[in-house]
């Protein structure tokens, strides 16, 4: 008789059913509320601060503000530079920046208490783009700042001093000068591109609980180690007394990682010794963190064969108040912009710089879809002068399976090619007119190989996969459950994927950059193999029976005579029906087995091919077909991998359309719900598909690859290729809301003779 | 976040509905569906000390064909409105617009009557029931009165209802016009609506528009051509509809530029003339 198999039940079901726990639904006894009373100048000294009539208010319990700062054992934090106070500090440099956070016993007196502070500013001269920063007499946000190296991303920043840029990449090669010299065009044009809001649909919610020298904070975090190590530093506490415990996530895209308001909520209870819950609005989202909008300016030199030979790229990005991981973003989106296609020629320089706004930070795929709107965008425009049809002309220029984007990178492990041709076949195969636009993207995920596994088999056959990876409703407790399954050969639902807890579960660099699937995947993969081997061990010997006379089987193992329970097993081996195996595995960059020396560990490659319609009248567009194709080397969860695609380009159709964070004279005019539009079903393409391609050639377990960012770049480029196309006009500025295509259109007919 | 305090009641009839109106005046606002109350409230925009609850008042939200008049309860919801059949039948433009309003949560709790005194610039109602010389009826403790849907709204967010008024019911005057309502929508809001209510011998031709200007605006040159002309030749009208949008104040915001708030408006007035002169030739 096969030995009954538990089940550790179904997270998807606790989410429909409102089971599911999240950050916003922790409850800790004792715990008081906090609300934040925000900057309401891009630019200004506090000169005043009185809190006296709001402490006065009954239920308030502590108010932290700028001056509680000295305390703390370091009081400005950051990722790359220490620039960000927990709490605006004698100065605020944008506009909903925290300047007090009232601790009351429920968020309404926290609330009515934030009317009761008086404050005083002298306002400062500001800039609110990216271009005034960089202008010779700008002001200046920060002074010269120093740069931590290798502290959450490797590497450091190189701020160029005495100026607002924080961080300058340049990557050269060949010579351009004389490429350019000898082409037969050479196409020089700007695409800029919005800052945009995150938009998850739970916003930030921390709740922090300081007892003596001990931290504990439920976040929902995507990197729950970062988070540990600046709490850590900025308190003087050991990571050891840092809890930092990870529910489930309602939706991240980065906007929760890295570090974002848990230092200052966790300084909210240090000051008023309760523990405190901090729930932002979504209002109060969209001023914590955004993607950094971006100008770039490509000029790209053909010869009369429509084969490039060299291109230049001159990358801006508005940074806003404090740096985050700009740094990181800058790096990307110079790496980005060269695209697929073989360029003997480059001049790359990405820069960003601090402006009077809401924090720039990582957001899906960072710095690609800045730079492949710009790439994708000009190579139809080149095609169109060159009267070469778009998917041909990157048939020219596409870098063949194994090419190299750079010499200093892995190279390229998909065929752009073969995915050209699945995007253009699933367009025909969903409406009769060929796709009217096409973009294509490869981009090397920051990934590093660093993260562990526990894999606890317990005697009841159940199985707990203890992995810092977030579930940002992304689906990797499947994946990780289904590698799990398949290594020790037991039934997916006796496993159960425990969410991240820095206490207990082991060190992971976090969940983000595509990374998961590959890098925990590989550890929950060992760490099972290591439990496999444990257990096989220990039935050999319990058993008196060689090892290879032994097998895993669902609930138990395999003798060939007969199937002995674990718990059994345990019994014989332990004397009692108790005990565990415990797996451990702990992936770094040396790991046997794997090529992890070189970057990328895999390309993340996306095709996206549209149709549209557009009603000339008012400019409305809809984009009724649509085609992703992505490169993701196995699907181990094929539901989670095809919805992550589909999510990624509804995402990307809203950076396409709709999306744009607008600061005027350093305000935000559109950062509510009401004001800032995203897709919604209805806008979402009827006719969609999405191609995954497979040949099990990842880095991950497998052979999968990473995935999930990919399917957002190829939208806006496609689209507006589609109208340049269809409709001969060229937006080159995002969002392509209606007015702007209704006045291309205009100056269109205008223009015709 | 949250709303600023306030004290909640609940009248179990109309007369005590107006009777807390009058005792409250600018201290006090109806409460009907509450989806533009209370998010301006939760937004900080508006405060008020009394919410008036109109919700368990059924007699304000019947619909009746009263012969001469359609006759829609204040409180009757946008669903409400969409799904009734004597509206589907005498006003088939009105009930379509209704079930496609919002999304199916506002439509749901959210009332004619709060559209109208809300009196949100992008709002559909008030130019459909402009088109259609709807009036409005008052009430307060001195009495009803009644108010052309015309002339209700004076500007964003602005009508003539008094503090201690109570919106009770919208009479639609029933006609042999047809009607014909368009708009163009982005995202949840509307950026141009336009009825055209034409046809009825004897009845002056009403085009009216909204979403543009701070209130539902008629377009007298182009009404005027109509009332002489039926059969205008569409260059006509499209010089006729320009001049009059071209005479709205209508200005730039984050949401569109005034030039392309004009040229929507002229094209749904424009599809909307254009619908109803089809309509009339069936
Ligand atoms: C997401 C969204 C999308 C929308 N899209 C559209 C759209 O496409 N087109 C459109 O036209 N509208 C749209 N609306 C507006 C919607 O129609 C209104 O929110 C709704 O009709 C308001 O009715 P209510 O009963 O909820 O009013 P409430 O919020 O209860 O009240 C609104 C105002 O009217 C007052 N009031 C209410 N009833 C009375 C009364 N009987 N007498 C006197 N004063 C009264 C209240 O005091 C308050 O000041 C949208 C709203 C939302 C939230």
């Amino acid at each position: 008789m096969p030995p009954d198999v538990p089940t550790t039940g179904n997270e998807r079901l606790d989410k429909v059913t409102g089971r599911a726990v999240f950050a916003s639904d922790i409850t800790v006894p004792g715990m008081a509320h906090g609300r934040i009373l925000r900057s309401p100048l891009p630019h200004a000294k506090i000169v005043k601060m009185d809190c006296t009539a709001a402490l006065a208010l009954e239920g308030v319990v502590a108010i932290l503000s700028g001056e509680d700062l000295a305390d703390l054992a370091q009081p400005y934090w950051g990722l790359y530079f220490n620039d960000r106070p927990v709490i605006a500090h004698e100065k605020v440099r944008y506009v909903g920046e925290p300047v007090a956070l009232v601790v009351a016993e429920t968020p309404a007196v926290a609330q009515a208490a934030l009317d009761r502070i008086d404050i005083d500013y002298t306002p400062l001269p500001f800039i609110d783009n990216a271009g005034d920063a960089i202008a010779p007499d700008a002001p200046r946000l920060h002074g010269n700042l120093e740069a931590i190296a290798d502290f959450y991303f490797k590497g450091q920043a190189r701020p160029v001093s005495g100026t607002n840029i924080y961080q300058l990449y340049a990557i050269s090669t060949g010579d351009t000068a004389a490429a350019e010299a000898e082409a037969a065009r050479v196409f020089e044009h700007t695409y800029t591109f919005p800052g945009i809001a995150h938009y998850a649909m739970e916003p930030h919610c921390v709740t922090a609980a300081f007892e003596g020298d001990r931290l504990t904070v439920w976040s929902g975090a995507q990197s729950p180690t970062a988070v540990q190590k600046v709490l850590s530093r900025v308190f003087g506490l050991a990571y050891a007394n840092v809890q930092v415990i990870v529910p489930h996530i309602g939706g991240g895209f980065g906007g929760k990682a890295s570090v974002k308001i848990d230092p200052l909520v966790a300084a909210a209870s240090w000051k008023a010794g309760r523990p405190v819950r901090v729930a932002l609005t979504q209002e109060e989202a969209m001023l914590t963190c955004r993607r950094l909008g971006a100008s770039i300016t490509l000029t790209t030199a053909v010869d009369a064969n429509g084969i490039i030979l060299s291109k230049r790229a001159a990358i801006l990005l508005d940074g806003g108040a404090y740096a985050d991981t700009g740094p990181a973003v800058t790096v990307k989106a110079a790496n980005r912009v060269i695209g697929p296609y073989a360029i003997k020629n480059l001049e790359i320089e990405s820069r960003a710089a601090y402006t009077n706004t809401v924090p720039g930070s990582a957001f899906r795929s960072i710095g690609g879809p800045q730079a492949v709107w710009a790439t994708e965008s000009q190579m139809d425009e080149i095609a169109a002068a060159l009267e070469i049809d778009p998917v041909d002309f990157r048939h020219r220029n596409l870098l063949p399976r194994g090419g190299k984007v750079l010499d200093s990178l892995r190279p390229l492990d998909a065929d752009i090619s073969e995915m050209m041709g699945h995007a253009g076949q699933a367009i025909t195969s969903m409406g009769d007119r060929p796709a009217a636009g096409v973009a294509v993207a490869a981009t090397d995920p920051g990934v590093l190989p660093l993260g562990g596994a526990l894999v606890r088999l317990l005697a009841d056959g159940s199985v707990l996969v203890m992995a810092n990876s977030a579930d940002i409703g992304q689906g990797v407790r499947d994946v990780l459950r289904n590698v799990a399954a398949k290594t020790l050969n037991q039934d997916p639902a006796a496993i159960r994927v425990a969410g991240p807890d820095t206490a207990t579960t082991p060190f992971d660099w976090g969940t983000g950059a595509s990374r998961s699937t590959v890098i925990i995947g590989l550890a929950v993969e060992d760490a099972a193999q290591d439990a496999r081997e444990q257990l096989l061990a220990l039935a050999a010997s319990a058993l008196e029976i060689p090892l290879d006379g032994v097998q895993l089987v669902p609930g138990g193992v395999a003798t060939g005579s007969e199937t002995i329970p674990f718990d059994r097993l345990f019994h014989t081996a332990f004397g009692i029906d108790s005990g565990e195996i415990v797996g451990r595995a702990m992936v770094t960059p040396s790991r046997k087995g794997s090529d992890f020396a070189t970057s990328p560990l895999f390309w993340e490659t996306a095709v996206g091919a549209c149709d549209i319609a557009l009603d000339e009248d008012t400019g409305a567009l809809a984009v009724t077909r649509f085609a992703g194709v992505a490169d993701i080397g196995h699907a181990i969860n094929p539901a989670g991998a095809e919805g992550q695609e589909e999510g990624a380009a509804i995402q990307g159709l809203g950076h396409a359309l709709y999306e744009h964070l607008a600061f005027i004279d350093g305000q935000p005019v559109n950062a509510t719900p009401i004001g800032y539009r995203i897709p919604a079903a209805g806008d979402v393409p009827h006719a969609a598909r999405t191609v995954l391609i497979e040949n099990a050639d990842g880095p991950g377990p497998m052979g999968a690859k990473g995935m999930g960012e990919g399917g957002l770049l190829p939208v806006a480029p496609a689209i507006a290729n589609a109208l340049a196309r269809r409709y001969g006009i060229r937006l080159r500025d995002l969002p392509m809301t209606p007015e702007k295509i209704w006045r291309a259109l205009r100056e269109r007919d205008s223009d015709v003779p | 976040m949250y709303p600023s305090p306030f004290t909640y009641h609940r009248p179990a009839s109309v007369e005590a509905a107006v009777a807390l109106l009058a005792e409250f005046g600018d201290d006090a606002a109806p409460y009907a569906g509450g989806t533009e109350l209370l998010l301006a409230m939760k937004m900080g925009f508006a405060q008020y000390d009394h919410l008036i609850d109109l919700k368990r008042l059924p007699t304000l939200r019947t619909i009746a064909n009263e012969g001469e008049f359609l006759s829609i309860g204040a409180l009757a919801t946008h669903a409400e409105i969409a799904a009734d059949p004597t509206v589907r039948d005498l006003l088939p433009p009105l009930a379509a617009l209704c079930g496609e309003v919002a999304n199916p949560r506002v439509r749901s709790s959210g009332t004619i009557g709060g559209n109208l005194c809300f009196a949100e610039p992008r709002a559909d109602p008030p130019a459909l029931l402009a088109g259609l010389d709807a009036t409005l009826i008052l009430r307060s403790t001195s009495g009803e009165r009644a108010v052309p849907a015309a002339s209700f709204i004076t500007g964003a967010l602005e009508t003539v209802r008094a503090a201690d008024e109570l919106l009770v019911r919208i009479d639609i005057l029933l006609s042999e016009r047809r009607v014909r309502y368009e708009r163009i929508v982005f995202g949840h809001r509307t950026v141009a609506g336009a009825v055209a209510a034409l046809g009825a011998p004897g009845q002056p031709e009403r085009i009216w528009v909204g979403g543009v200007a701070t209130c539902p605006a008629p377009l007298p040159l182009t009404q005027s051509l109509l009332d002489a002309e039926p059969g205008a030749a569409d260059a006509r009208l499209h010089d006729a509809v320009t001049q009059d949008i071209a005479a709205l104040d209508i200005a730039d915001d984050e949401e569109a530029s005034a030039d392309y708030r004009r040229h929507l408006a002229a094209t749904v007035a424009l599809r909307a003339i254009a619908g109803c002169r089809e309509e009339l030739q069936r």
